[in-house]
């Protein structure tokens, strides 16, 4: 069973679901001082 | 009257306030119009409102409550996913991975709240980006002596996300290839969507490599890893790391069919109601507290777009709940999709009753007149009447003077 295909909003009137599912994509520098616990981080 | 005013996104909020104090739900009056700022988890929390409220009825008089960070959790409001993940993955030496195994318990502390929720919605996406071509997914939820679980971070699926992830780490590591190419390997490609996942969800659409290049193309990578590097030659525990995920939004829409197969729509509507008063201007009546998303500017365009009317002339209100249509909040990153989803439907009944009213003061069939532009042409004449000022007013005043019609649409999704 499939849930409806999104893409455009329904022509027919029927109820619809859009199960949207946006992509993220992190690439993140971080960096911990193991004395004091401190965190530093670059996020991209 | 209870009335609140309250930085809070709980879905039948006065609903629940009224079952808590034992009133009945129209003594219940929230206001909607107010932003409840940030938007996470707790603030599904009725706690709050419901000690001011029951204290402030019993004494007559103003109530305040201060709660810091320890009275909070000790006072039994909600905490995150504390989830431990056992997964599997099945590859092949060029780091392709073709199944996977993943295992979930979950604490859902003291009482089950929206825990199982929690695990189920990560079904509608449990892959991530990848075409892993078949998967086992077994969640367990436990009751524990801890607070309780709230849902976090819209909602679910982070925790997932990270067990996949780490997977792919470990399938990089074994094979000896850079993380970011086992990701590349592993993505729908662009030209295979819509894209039917093992657990049931369709993907309509995406461009992952795109996205990935573009993120590369942006960054300095090389000036990354020698940074990294330099933190920690100066003693920093330092590293580099890489997520590609994928969020599911519209809450319990994303998964409920997934779940159960006869529920062929969601539980968890949503509504607004569209009037246009008798100058011809248009007013939508949204129940959809915010943390500043952006409910007026996103029904605005969607029922612009409809009805083929400037944006700027449409006007959002949210008014308090005892003068709304019902609705589930915006939780669950639910709002476009839902809230979208009602305004589009109710713009559309809206255009249909505006082309049968204009065909009946035409003396003309409901086939021979065409909407368009805001307007409507006489197929008589052959004359277009534009923009909300002038046909549409005279229709909406024609419904007024003959109260035969309401000018008002309402739609739920």
């Amino acid at each position: 069973m499939q849930v409806p295909t999104g893409g455009k909003l329904p022509e027919n009137g029927r109820v619809q679901m859009y199960p949207c599912h946006s992509f993220e994509f992190h690439v993140v520098l971080m960096a911990i001082d193991p004395a004091l616990g401190s965190r530093k981080s670059s996020v991209m | 009257m209870l009335d609140v005013w309250a930085s809070i996104q709980m879905p039948k909020y006065p609903d629940q306030i009224a079952r808590a104090l034992r009133i009945p739900a129209n003594g219940v009056r929230v206001h909607q119009d107010v932003d409840v700022g940030g938007s996470y988890g707790v603030k599904r929390g009725i706690k709050q409102t419901v000690l001011v409220a029951h204290l402030a009825r019993q004494l007559g008089r103003p109530v305040r409550l201060i709660e810091d960070r320890l009275d909070n959790m000790s006072g039994g409001d909600a905490h995150g996913p504390e989830r431990i993940f056992d997964v599997e993955v099945a590859f092949n030496n060029e780091g392709i991975v073709k199944s996977m195994k993943m295992r979930a318990l979950d604490n859902a502390g003291a009482y089950a709240g929206r825990a199982p929720f929690q695990l189920g919605k990560p079904i509608g996406a449990i892959v991530g980006p990848y075409k892993i071509e078949s998967v086992q997914y077994r969640a367990q939820s436990v009751t524990t002596n801890k607070a309780v679980q709230e849902a976090v971070r819209g909602f679910g699926q982070a925790p997932t996300n990270y067990a996949i992830e780490t997977a792919m780490d470990k399938v990089a590591a074994a094979t000896g290839l850079e993380r970011i190419e086992v990701r590349r390997r592993n993505f729908i490609r662009k030209d295979e969507f819509p894209y039917l996942i093992p657990s049931g969800s369709t993907y309509d659409s995406g461009d992952y490599h795109t996205v990935v290049d573009k993120v590369f193309a942006h960054i300095d990578f090389a000036a990354m890893k020698q940074e990294r590097d330099r933190l920690r030659a100066a003693g920093m525990l330092a590293g580099i790391g890489i997520a590609a995920c994928l969020e599911p939004s519209g809450a319990n829409s994303a998964f409920e069919p997934l779940l159960n197969e006869k529920n062929t729509t969601t539980t968890w509507m949503d509504s607004c109601r569209i009037m246009i008063d008798a100058l011809g201007f248009v007013t939508v009546t949204i129940h959809n507290t915010s943390s500043g998303q952006g409910h007026e500017t996103l029904v605005a365009t969607v029922v612009g777009e409809v009805l083929q009317i400037e944006p700027d002339l449409i006007r959002v209100v949210r008014p308090d709940s005892l003068a709304c249509l019902p609705s589930n909040s915006p939780v669950g990153s639910r709002m476009a999709i839902m809230l979208g989803g009602a305004a589009f439907h109710a713009a559309q009944k809206l255009q249909v009753k505006l082309t049968r009213i204009a065909a009946h003061q035409f003396g003309a069939g409901e086939d021979k007149v065409v909407y368009a532009s805001g307007g409507v042409t006489n197929p008589k004449d052959g004359k277009h009447s534009a923009g909300p000022t002038s046909s549409i007013s005279r229709i909406a005043t024609t419904i007024c003077c003959l109260k035969a019609w309401s000018p008002v649409s309402k739609a739920r999704m």
